[in-house]
């Protein structure tokens, strides 16, 4: 029992952040129209889903929160309250709180408890204020409801409630809905079964065989008390009628009727409530009774659900495990390809060749299931540039072109924390106060696009800002500062712009909150490098800066150059391969300043025999492969290349876990291992 | 079920390095492979050996004699690599042994297994799951993921030492 429930909770955990991310979306596109009523429409449902959920799987907090903004959008919702700046900042405030409610950990401490009653405060106190300052567009309202389903006045009302039979299956506690009833106000809750089958045996401990005739007295309105059945509607009868305009729970002669019926077999008919109402309107005098039609049909539609989604929900290790088994068949495949090339079979050459194509389809869909749209993340960017330029007090459009580009969605998880950075970055060096904006002639509102599209295989993402652009003085000043570099050094414009990326460097005056807390562009840099991305800065002073994010489309599959060096074979990525030249190996014998001339270039080089320890005779001629290393080129000098390969990358595993240089190991068609270089760690190493 | 299976088969894999004799519980052996090209892995620790491919998955080899402080295994007829599995940091990993030769499973009982013995100067001790006793020999049991969760070798002098301790001590009780 414990089990499923935990089972549940953690269901209803995804889900609710998935509910939350959607309520932060929403927030913020009703910031830019807040009149849309669509968007009001979402925000209360998803509240409302919230508040139900929480209480149900045990999130009070959460719950009791949900609770209160539902108030809050309920009352906008109905046309009594007006969509202002300031609630939107104070929802999405309360938005990270609602995240954190979800948390079991973070629930537990005393800051969470505080933070929360704080949070109801400032709810609470902005509620009042704002009603108060808003109450004369109250008038011009009328009431709408014309079953007299308004809240406000007591009246008491009859629910017929059965919840169909497999209710509990959903994981339903029907105990929490009554007590949910309970709250609005006085209940009277009578419990029927009907279809008892005969014998405990034929007795299915898993259904439902209860329903109930409920009487409420309360002042919330009809809306509420359907609301409560909001998760259990789907399968089942819900009535809800209004007996009376006053409380006739307070009456004795009412609830001791009710109680004499508790005894009676047979379910409540209308006429037998009719009678009621009659004999109770002579007993409290003043009650009258109004007979609502019936609340719709018998069975409710689920008409708070959200829309059919077309896609289903799977957990990332079964893609993960599809994308293996992939793996396997794209290396099994080239097995397949070397044998069938050596026997020359027809009919086998033909299998093969279908086998292939077969592979090649089924890893494409692969690997385009574990892609995730950019537009995964783009809620918390407007977020950030929303709530930061408030801070700033900058004026800044944000604006995302291309968003439905797709990555990988480990590059996804990592590109999170760079990009935000990156933001954050443009915000505050790059967009400037509007005033200053004004005096440089340019529109007080700054602009920050995120534009993302596929470049061959890689996926480029840029991040422009209109804002100052880099100041290479400043740059320089604080390099010099920080002995990054001499005081006579002459330095291009893009050297300038590399200083950016040194561990260390922030060109921020002062430790702001924002940048600048020790985590520079050099983490930002490294992290991009960790899932074989390059990141690269643009800037023209006084008109902004732009910086692209090169990416590998997928992780586990590279397009690579098979070179080989003495007996071992070795992959560099294609997407780093400059160019290939050859030279006579004794050009390199003598070589003390470890730079060839290659195609009228001295290009700076890495003798890989020597730098892997490879003993026996070098060949006469080797081959250079030039790769792209940080805005210049390196060479690496290899025995020989060997040509194109695609490479299935595999983890060398913990025991290598001092080795940077190999970054994985790929298996080739004969079964024997490459090792794939990482040459920019390579580098790294060779020139650190 | 693991657990009690493996707890059940008292059978220990033997083998050979140099003169030594070690064993390993056979729920830890998962193949034995014969010697095959090795990829070596440039700048990696002495005892690395360097990866082979074990059914499309990556399998790095450890050169057993070296990891022991003995000279680098030479391939010869007997020379085999033992697939077993190690804890480590919590995570099971498959790592393949470089040795001499595979000697033969020996079936022990619990009254043949000695503890590792306290000597408490001679950190390999740690590295001694069990001592074996058969036939009047002494064979010590590893324990894998000690000797794997630490990057510096072992020595093979002391492990001698502290095993020959152990025939002394038993030698004396029983006298």
């Amino acid at each position: 029992m414990d089990v499923s429930l935990e089972n549940f909770q953690a269901k209803f955990v995804e889900e609710a952040l998935d509910n939350i991310a959607e309520l932060e979306k929403t927030l913020l596109e009703l910031d830019l129209s807040p009149r849309n009523k669509e968007l009001l429409e979402k925000v209360f449902r998803i509240m409302h889903t919230l508040k139900g959920g929480g209480a149900m799987f045990g999130f009070e907090q959460l719950s009791s929160f949900a609770h209160d903004l539902e108030n809050v959008y309920d009352r906008i919702r109905l046309g009594k309250l007006n969509v202002t700046s300031s609630l939107l900042t104070l929802t999405l405030d309360s938005v990270d709180l609602l995240r954190d409610l979800l948390d079991h950990e973070k629930l537990a401490t005393n800051e969470m408890a505080s933070r929360c009653s704080a949070m109801l405060q400032l709810v609470k106190t902005w509620f009042e204020e704002e009603s108060e300052g808003q109450k004369h567009g109250d008038s011009d309202r009328g009431l709408s409801d014309s079953d007299g389903g308004e809240a406000g006045e007591t009246a008491t009302w009859y629910i017929h409630f059965y919840p169909g039979k497999q209710v509990l299956e959903n994981g339903n506690n029907l105990l929490y809905l009554l007590d949910d009833l309970a709250q609005l106000g006085t209940l009277h809750a009578v419990p029927r079964a009907i279809d008892l089958p005969d014998g405990l045996e034929a007795l299915k401990p898993t259904f439902s065989y209860l329903f109930w005739d409920l009487f409420l007295a309360t002042d919330a309105g009809k809306e509420a008390i359907r609301d409560v059945f909001i998760f259990v509607d789907n399968e089942s009868v819900i009535e809800i009628q209004r007996l009376s305009k006053s409380n006739l729970l307070e009456s004795k002669g009412f609830v001791s009727k009710l109680e004499s019926l508790c005894d009676q077999k047979t379910a409540l008919t209308l006429t037998d409530l009719n009678s009621f109402v009659e004999d109770s309107k002579g007993l409290t005098g003043s009650g009258q009774p109004v007979f609502a039609e019936q609340a719709g049909t018998g069975t409710a539609k689920p008409d708070l659900g959200k829309p059919l989604a077309s896609s289903v929900r799977v957990s990332s290790e079964k893609i993960d495990g599809l994308m293996n088994l992939v793996s396997e068949l794209v290396i099994t495949q080239e097995r397949l390809n070397m044998i069938a090339g050596r026997y020359q079979i027809p009919e086998l050459k033909m299998v093969t060749e279908r086998v292939q194509k077969l592979t090649g389809q089924l890893r494409d869909s692969a690997f385009s299931m574990s892609l995730i749209p950019l537009s995964s993340l783009l809620a918390r960017f407007q977020r950030l540039v929303r709530d930061l330029g408030t801070q700033l007090g900058k004026r800044v459009e944000f604006v995302a072109e291309g968003a439905e580009t797709e990555l990988d969605k480990t590059m996804i998880d990592s590109l999170t924390d760079p990009l935000l950075h990156i933001l954050r970055n443009s915000l505050d060096h790059g967009i400037e106060v509007p005033a200053e904006r004004l005096k440089a002639g340019k529109d007080p509102v700054g602009k920050i696009t995120l534009e993302a599209g596929y470049a061959g295989a890689n996926v480029v993402i840029k991040v422009k800002d209109d804002g100052a652009g880099v100041d290479e003085q400043k740059v320089r000043r604080k390099a010099l500062e920080r002995g990054l570099i001499s005081e006579n050094e002459v330095l291009t414009r893009e050297e300038v712009l590399q200083l950016l990326f040194v561990p260390g460097f922030s060109t921020a005056g002062a430790v702001t909150e924002v940048s600048g807390r020790g985590v520079g562009m050099d983490v930002v840099k490294r992290n991009i490098a960790a899932v074989r991305g390059e990141v690269a800065l643009a800037s023209e002073k006084g008109r902004g800066s732009c910086l692209t994010i090169t990416l590998p489309l997928v992780l586990s599959i590279i397009d690579g150059l098979l070179v080989r060096i003495g007996a071992t074979l070795y992959v560099l990525p294609l997407s780093l391969v400059d160019r290939i030249y050859a030279t006579e190996s004794r050009r390199l014998e003598n070589n003390f300043i470890d730079v060839l001339e290659l195609g009228g270039r001295q290009i700076p080089y890495v003798f890989l025999r020597k730098e892997f320890g490879v003993v026996g005779e070098v060949p006469s001629r080797s081959q250079v492969v030039v790769v792209r290393y940080e805005g210049h080129v390196v060479a690496l000098v290899v025995d020989q290349v060997v040509g194109k390969f695609q490479a299935v990358l595999k983890p060398l595993g913990k025991l290598f876990h001092g080795q940077k240089m190999i970054s994985a190991a790929t298996i080739m068609g004969d079964g024997s291992i490459a090792l794939v270089l990482d040459t920019s760690a390579l580098i790294r190493q060779v020139q650190g | 079920m693991e657990d009690k299976s493996s707890a059940a088969i008292n059978s220990y894999l033997s083998f050979r390095l140099g003169e030594e004799i070690f064993a390993l519980h056979v729920s830890r052996v998962q193949k034995i492979l014969e010697m095959t090209n090795i990829t070596a892995v440039p700048q990696s620790p002495d005892y690395m050996k360097g990866v082979i491919n074990l059914r499309g998955n990556v399998l790095p080899v450890v050169d057993t004699r070296v990891k022991f402080g003995m000279t680098p295994v030479e391939a010869g007829k007997g020379t085999s690599i033992l697939v077993v599995e190690i804890m480590l940091e919590g995570e099971g990993v498959m790592v393949g042994l470089l040795v001499d030769a595979v000697h033969s499973v020996l079936k022990l009982e619990d009254e043949d297994l000695l503890p590792a013995p306290r000597i408490g100067r001679t950190y390999e001790s740690k590295f001694i799951q069990y001592m074996a006793r058969v036939k009047e020999r002494f064979f010590i049991v590893l324990d894998m993921d000690a000797v794997f969760s630490s990057d510096e070798g072992l020595d093979l002098a002391t492990l001698t030492e502290v095993r020959e301790q152990m025939i002394k001590e038993q030698d004396v009780d029983e006298n």
